[in-house]
């Protein structure tokens, strides 16, 4: 668009962009880096910035409890190290409730979606009472959940986190999955219904086709969120339920922060499965942060 | 946010078996959801407001003292509490300043075409698809006493620098808003880029042809254009910052003391370390009166704006 | 101000194809002069050279004698209005006109001044306070003009102004366009591929076809007699008919021969005998009541209801052949006879597509 004249100054754009790729990269560099260090070298100084005896005793420990027992009974003596249980758990349970928070989340949103764009159900201003979820700072809300579900028998539990989560992704779904209905004309729809079907047979086989990918990108994106999601997970469970967002937060705490190669490496393992999504997604981030206003 | 009419077809043929209008059906379930998760505990939390229940004391919730609006009234007077909502609104204020200065002038470098531009684009947005409880992680040992950031100040200084950035009263709350700065300019960039990716071009060249400068161009044209897509991304930016708690818990919890309490924190700490429930609740109450009704203050100007 | 403009021998390649191919053009000082022709036949390239956002390979660009061609953009004192108009949409009316002089650093008051004296001339002073955003495509134009005129431009280019507004808007802003331009004594270069915007405003027009100007001439003379068939074809509406023809005989007796036996008398001229393409407009044509030499007989297919007067499509051996006739004088399915009527007497060589000179003698001569 504006002409670049200047040598120079092409010169030192591209250098700035080369520093902010380099400030985006660094802690990034510095969790993989650390999760690499042997014991030793976890606390040095001056820091090791690469190490060169790089050890897999970090992962180990991370995943199989043999491995951190006896590092705890060996080198770690000194250390409050509280963390049992192996990152496998964690990653099973994160699983388990980010795919089926995602699952009903979408299946929730498309419905309503649907509704709204197509028979404009409960008025223009409805959407707007599901955006008012996400402006509640979730910690209002937790404090008296934690109530609700003990009396319902729901805390520590899978289901109450799905709920939680599903709800808590609803204003996105439902935005963003009508942000995507709304570009398929109704008049589709309506063509099927001439040719025999009803309404919800029109929308199955005529816009859900359309709006599919669509559909995978939400989810995909909903499903970070799950995945990333700690507050809930922190107050709605009690050890029975980990997630990784908690295990993360208790490596990191166990010990008033000294386990940093262990720390580092599951700091590393946990956010790699979002990285990888998130970059699947890139196209549609826009769209999802912005509840649909944005499109690209 | 968008506001385009809402198509409308419902029709005597809009109904289901039962008799519920298929419309109304559709929603039900997200709309179930939603009451379940945040009108039962409105409700609750409204309840509790009202008294003085702390689990450990051993009294079931329903049964609690009621104690009328003393909770309130502590609250007003509880310094902790009201550090801990200046102490927000300025981490919001600050990061989200920030954060827009830091991507208008990043997405200003992005504007022609190069060969590795969409390289150097996903590199950049990489801190935002950080789990964040693992970004605030990692910053925990950036800014460690023996960690990189204190071992670059002691390269540059000349001597050795050990400084314990999160004990201190002052300074911990840097990293607290270093680290969320850091996540979170990239979606920030990405709206800012997005939007001068789809201004009318022409207008810029036709201020080009008139002979105008960069800044002018920029300052005249680009960014009051650009004004819509800036006023969403400040509102989603604030909003989500407002409610700030990974970084915090994970960095501080709070401390050195209340030193790095936001709302979140306080909250937190009030109901799941002192366990004082109902003073916490009267809390969460003031807090969801106050975002409700500023959001509601704010959503007629911008959809006006917007259209 | 107004300004000579004079392009020598440019050149423009994209990759491997010659966008523009040596193509010369003086345009004198205050001529509204258009560049017409078919997308992709470098009529925008040149305009964007002129304008500095394109380098010519090869060639010159004078504004008064003197080349502009090291010069950047801004620094060309030209006007350029785009096809969208790109009427700053956040800024009032005044700041869209008061913009360049802002960038010229002319004092506030003068600048006040300006707008408002030009703001009067182009009927700008009722939106004045208006946002850019708001006008409609009327207004639009004028303030897109306005906007460049106030800079006081040697040379103001127009690229497409009209192709994005509906039939009826066009028709008006075509006069209004002209008579501010007459108004002013602008040097103008227009570019456009609608035959009718560059017929009914310009001084002259340059046809241009594949980065070659075809030919430069005056609306009447390019109507009258285009220099090339592809010039009698993109000009003229209904469009001209152009039959194959074997011109026989010599002298006087000179005759062109015609699908389904139709013979037309020539006049004198260097004319060898051989094929020729013959170009009749629609309008030269005319049912005639007798048959016999100089007429030819055929059948009614379609016919175009223009209201004022339709367009036949008549069958004429295999070709069908648009005539223009009053409304009723004939149905689909008849049977007609045509002849000339003022035959223009457009003869173009089968092969290089070039007018070959040729008195007509029309079947009325």
């Amino acid at each position: 668009m504006v002409r670049q004249t200047s040598r120079i100054g092409l010169i030192l754009r591209r250098f700035a962009v080369a520093f902010a790729m380099l400030i985006a990269f660094f802690p990034i560099f510095w969790l993989i880096s650390t999760s690499f260090k042997p014991y030793d070298e976890w606390a040095q100084w001056p820091p090791v910035w690469v190490t060169e005896r790089p050890t897999l005793q970090n992962y180990r420990i991370v995943f199989a409890p043999d491995a951190a027992r006896e590092f705890a009974a060996t080198q770690a003596g000194s250390l409050d190290y509280k963390v049992s249980g192996s990152a496998w758990k964690a990653f099973g349970d994160s699983t388990i409730i980010s795919v089926s928070a995602t699952i009903l989340s979408v299946a929730f949103g498309t419905l309503a979606a649907w509704a709204m764009v197509r028979f404009g159900t409960g008025g223009e201003n409805y959407p707007f009472q599901f955006l008012t979820v996400r402006m509640f700072p979730p910690i209002a809300v937790v404090v008296p959940m934690v109530v609700l579900f003990s009396v319902l028998r729901m805390s520590d539990t899978y289901l109450g986190l799905i709920i939680a989560y599903t709800a808590f992704t609803l204003p996105f779904s439902i935005w963003m999955i009508r942000s995507f209905i709304e570009e398929v004309p109704s008049e589709l729809e309506g063509a099927a219904m001439i040719g025999g079907m009803t309404r919800l047979q029109a929308f199955r086989s005529v816009t859900l086709p359309l709006v599919k990918g669509g559909l995978l990108a939400t989810a995909l994106f909903i499903f970070i969120l799950n995945w990333s999601e700690f507050l809930f997970a922190l107050t709605l469970t009690a050890g029975d339920v980990v997630t990784v967002t908690v295990q993360v937060a208790n490596y990191v705490s166990a010990s008033s922060g000294k386990l940093y190669g262990v720390q580092a490496a599951m700091g590393t393992v946990s956010t790699l499965p979002v990285i990888f999504f998130g970059y699947v997604i890139q196209r549609h981030l826009v769209r999802g942060l912005t509840f649909g206003a944005i499109k690209r | 946010m968008s506001t385009e009419a809402v198509q409308r077809h419902s029709g005597p043929d809009a109904r289901k078996g039962w008799g519920i209008p298929i419309g109304l059906a559709s929603v039900l379930p997200a709309q179930i959801t939603v009451l379940f998760v945040v009108l039962m505990p409105t409700l609750i939390v409204i309840w509790l407001s009202l008294t003085d229940w702390q689990p450990t004391a051993g009294v079931p919730w329903y049964r609690a003292e009621f104690i009328w609006l003393w909770n309130f009234y502590d609250l007003w007077y509880d310094e902790r509490f009201l550090n801990s909502v200046v102490r927000t609104v300025f981490v919001v204020a600050v990061c989200v300043g920030i954060e827009l200065l830091l991507a208008l002038a990043l997405a200003l470098l992005f504007l022609d075409e190069w060969p590795w531009r969409k390289l150097a684009v996903s590199v950049i947005i990489l801190p935002m698809m950080i789990v964040p409880v693992d970004a605030a992680n990692a910053f925990f040992m950036l800014f460690n006493e023996r960690g990189p950031i204190n071992h670059l100040i002691s390269v540059v200084a000349g001597r050795p620098y050990e400084f314990s950035w999160l004990s201190h009263p002052l300074w911990a709350l840097i990293p607290i808003m270093l680290a969320e700065i850091w996540q979170w300019t990239p979606l920030m960039f990405l709206l800012v880029l997005t939007g001068f990716m789809n201004l009318p071009e022409n207008q810029v060249r036709a201020a080009l042809a008139l002979g105008a400068s960069p800044p002018r161009i920029l300052f005249r044209i680009m960014l009051p254009l650009l004004l819509p897509v800036i006023v969403v991304a400040l509102l989603i930016r604030s909003i989500e910052t407002f409610k700030i708690f990974d970084p915090v818990y994970i960095l501080t919890r709070g401390g050195p003391g209340a030193a790095t309490e936001t709302i979140s924190m306080f909250m937190y700490n009030g109901a799941f370390v002192y366990f004082r429930i109902g003073y916490i609740a009267a809390a969460a109450l003031i807090v969801l009166v106050l975002v409700v009704s500023i959001c509601m203050a704010l959503a007629r100007p911008i959809k006006r704006f917007q259209g | 101000m107004t300004a000579r403009l004079e392009l020598i021998d440019i050149h423009k390649r994209f990759e491997d194809t010659a966008a523009v191919n040596g193509i010369s053009l003086a345009l004198a000082p205050g001529e509204f002069f258009s560049l017409l022709g078919p997308s992709g036949c470098g009529k925008s390239t040149t305009l964007a050279m002129v304008a500095g956002f394109l380098e010519p390979d090869g060639g010159e660009i004078r504004v008064e004698g003197r080349s502009i061609l090291h010069l950047p953009p801004q620094a060309r004192r030209i006007g350029l209005v785009f096809q969208d108009y790109a009427v700053f949409s956040k800024l009032t009316v005044a700041e869209n006109l008061a913009f360049g002089l802002e960038v010229r650093r002319v004092r506030r008051a003068e600048r006040r001044r300006l707008v408002h004296e030009l703001a009067q001339r182009l009927a700008l002073t009722s939106i004045l306070g208006r946002r850019g955003g708001s006008l409609n495509m009327s207004e639009m134009q004028r303030v897109a003009l306005a906007r460049v005129l106030i800079t006081n431009p040697e040379l103001l280019l127009l690229d497409e102004p009209m192709s994005n507004l509906d039939a009826e808007v066009r028709a008006s802003l075509r006069g209004e366009l002209k008579r501010i331009q007459q108004d002013l004594r602008q040097t103008v270069l227009y570019v456009t591929h609608d035959q009718v915007e560059a017929m009914s405003m310009s001084d002259r027009i340059a046809v241009m076809r594949e980065g070659a100007i075809l030919q430069v001439a005056s609306p009447d003379e390019i109507f009258r007699a285009p220099a090339h068939r592809f010039v009698a074809e993109f000009i003229g509406d209904p469009p001209i008919n152009m039959l194959p023809a074997t011109v026989e005989g010599d002298g006087s007796s000179r005759i062109a021969r015609l699908p389904a036996n139709w013979i037309l008398p020539l006049g004198p001229g260097e004319l060898a005998e051989g094929a020729y393409l013959l170009g009749i407009r629609p309008h030269e044509l005319m049912l005639s009541a007798a048959s016999g030499t100089g007429t030819a007989a055929g059948i009614v297919r379609f016919l175009e209801n223009l209201g004022a007067e339709h367009v036949l499509h008549v069958e004429l051996g295999d070709m069908l052949i648009r005539v223009s006739a009053r409304p009723g004088s004939a149905r689909i399915g008849e049977g007609v006879n045509l002849r000339t009527q003022s035959w223009q007497g457009l003869l173009f060589d089968a092969r290089t597509g070039n007018r070959v000179p040729v008195r007509a003698l029309g079947a009325a001569a």
